[in-house]
């Protein structure tokens, strides 16, 4: 797939605008990310925002309740490229 | 992966776009997408004006759908793990954490019932249209389900209708939240 403009964060998977509650985290990501519509020059431009979690990512629970379907699905073969 | 381009204002940063993907679907990705820079030609529309007098749309894969409408269907992809729906929704402006159901299958949803900012930030964007940072948010914002493959039913089931509503809205840029 080709993004026009992508503005990379490093937060949790389901949490790309921040924390629960933090309007003014949310907003300066927001602002950042925005700005790149206006930066941006030329198709796939990928910007990267200098935030910074606040958690170590083990300690973020971003797991669905229950394994997804898709991993079940490929468990065999995830753990065999791990192990390799 | 396109995150490996370097960072090019602010700081120094490079987003490493695995540090909070779950481990398990981190060696999926890297087991079964290949490695390779998108290649064909990507959609570019050049910004015309400044972002105060811009009209823009929310959109995101996450799942959410209002109460009042059905949710997404992951009975289905339970029994079809490959298959994800590809309906969508509108989430009309104004939308509050207390009117949805968000359904996925590969998040943990509990954040965005806690609040629907963290990945649809509806709140925020109405906060910077009041402020004139934006020229205006769209009437709707959009949410369908972000388990699609290279999908033409998809193009033509969602991302066709909710284009031409877009059209009649005025929408003039979007900022897509994926999960």
């Amino acid at each position: 797939m080709g993004i026009p403009r992508s503005a990379a964060i490093e937060y949790p998977y389901g949490r790309p605008v921040g924390q629960v509650g933090d309007k003014e985290g949310q907003r300066k990501v927001l602002l950042m990310a925005l700005s790149v519509l206006e930066k941006a020059k030329k198709p796939g431009e990928v910007w990267h925002l200098p935030f910074t979690w606040p958690e170590e990512p083990k300690k973020t629970e971003w797991q669905p309740p229950e394994m997804s379907p898709l991993i079940k699905f490929y468990l065999e073969d995830i753990k065999k490229a791990r192990k390799g | 992966m396109a995150y490996r381009e370097a960072s090019m204002e602010l700081n120094q940063k490079v987003v490493d776009g695995f540090r909070f993907l779950p481990p398990s679907l981190k060696t999926w990705v890297k087991t079964f997408i290949p490695d390779e820079d998108f290649k064909d030609p990507i959609p570019w529309t050049p910004m015309s004006k400044p972002l105060s007098k811009v009209t823009i749309a929310l959109v995101t894969s996450a799942g959410i759908s209002l109460k009042s409408d059905p949710p997404f269907d992951m009975e289905r992809e339970k029994r079809e793990p490959i298959w994800g729906d590809r309906s969508f929704r509108i989430i009309p402006k104004g939308t509050t954490e207390k009117d949805i159901d968000v359904n996925h299958l590969h998040i943990n949803t509990t954040y965005i019932k806690q609040d629907i900012n963290v990945i649809l930030p509806l709140a925020r964007m109405a906060e910077f249209e009041k402020e004139g940072i934006i020229g205006r948010l769209a009437p709707s914002a959009y949410s369908f389900y972000g388990f699609q493959w290279q999908n033409n039913d998809f193009l033509r089931e969602a991302i066709v209708p909710i284009s031409k509503k877009m059209k009649l809205e005025g929408v003039e840029a979007i900022l897509l939240t994926p999960a």
